[in-house]
């Protein structure tokens, strides 16, 4: 978990120190290939936490929702239509859904490790 | 396991490189200089010349510092003088003669339609026509009997055309303008864009250049009630 926070602030670190920008006119591409991006890496952490996770899925998603989102934006801005809102609200929507499960198997890891704390405290006691 | 940390890293790494990206989002593409080299010795010579026009202007304060701070009391008083008449020179309290050009506006009746009725001058003319006549190096203009100075204004009201808070008549109206260069004032006026303007209300412009131009003094009052001097410190550069 640390790893991961570590990860993203030397990603913004390195990109910032880097002299690279695009332009204002991508500027709802790439907020919404943020958004892709964060909605397959919570749906990763949460198929950690369950015991689920495959690599493989987990790559291949991670890229294939945000060239999605990316053509998505695309196709509305050529109809006119703001069509990324529907990606929007999908990614939005799995995000909160993904912290929510994540929250409570934290929660549910820490009472665990309560537990076995307070059995082991009592163990040697009864001793 | 330890893998799977790695992935999930790695991804983070990549979203941090996109937000970052994000931040540094260029609103506005930074405006290139396109001149070329041509373009920008032209702009160079003209900085110069002005550097020049300024240094010259700076050397006569001098002199004029240096006339003051001289301790015969003669001088003093002479450059003193010679000071306030030129300032009243410039601010047009001076009935001023020289080489110029004299304008005549005149209605021009075979160009008007039947339903047009006579030609007016409107203030919205002849302030263009003003305007142009600075811009092409006029130094002291008349309309009429009426000195224009710096805060001459000039305006419609009820109909008539009013210059210095008076009317001043109907067409024809006569500008005379004091310049240096008389025939190059009247080369720029003959292609102008108020020349355009005036002939399509019907009035057409004549110019003659003469050897003695004379304006009238400014008469009107002088509102300096409004005016203040700016901080001043001595020895500012």
């Amino acid at each position: 978990m640390w790893l991961m926070v570590l990860f993203l602030g030397l990603g913004i670190g390195l990109g910032l120190l880097s002299d690279f920008s695009i332009p204002a006119l991508y500027s709802n591409y790439l907020s919404l290939a943020i958004l892709a991006a964060f909605d397959t890496l919570l749906g990763g952490i949460r198929a950690h936490f369950e015991h689920v996770f495959n690599q493989f899925i987990f790559v291949t998603g991670f890229f294939f929702n945000i060239t999605l989102a990316i053509i998505l934006t695309f196709i509305g801005e050529q109809l006119g239509v703001d069509l990324y809102l529907a990606a929007v609200f999908a990614f939005g929507w799995r995000l909160f859904q993904n912290i929510a499960i994540i929250r409570r198997r934290l929660f549910d890891r820490w009472q665990q490790q309560k537990a076995l704390k307070k059995q082991k405290q009592t163990m040697p006691s009864a001793e | 396991m330890k893998k799977q940390t790695l992935i999930l890293a790695l991804a983070a790494f990549f979203i941090g490189v996109m937000i970052s990206m994000h931040l540094s989002i260029e609103e506005k593409t930074p405006e290139r200089d396109t001149r070329d080299l041509w373009e920008i010795r032209t702009a160079l010579l003209e900085e110069q010349e002005r550097q020049q026009t300024l240094q010259d202007e700076l050397n006569e304060l001098q002199n004029v510092q240096a006339d003051y701070e001289d301790n015969v009391y003669g001088t003093q008083i002479q450059t003193l003088r010679k000071q306030i008449s030129e300032l009243q020179d410039q601010a047009g309290l001076t009935e001023m003669t020289g080489q110029g050009v004299e304008l005549k506006l005149v209605a021009d009746f075979q160009q008007a339609d039947e339903t047009e009725g006579f030609p007016e001058l409107t203030s919205e003319l002849l302030n263009r026509l003003i305007n142009e006549l600075n811009v092409y190096g006029a130094k002291h203009l008349a309309v009429g009997d009426e000195r224009i100075v710096n805060h001459t204004a000039i305006r419609d009201v009820l109909g008539s055309v009013y210059v210095n808070q008076r009317p001043i008549r109907d067409l024809p109206v006569t500008v005379r303008v004091l310049t240096d260069e008389p025939e190059r004032l009247i080369n720029y006026m003959e292609v102008s864009q108020s020349m355009n303007d005036l002939a399509i209300h019907n009035i057409a412009l004549t110019m003659a250049e003469k050897q003695a131009v004379t304006v009238p003094r400014f008469t009107g009052d002088l509102a300096l009630e409004y005016v203040d001097v700016t901080d001043y410190e001595e020895g500012d550069e």
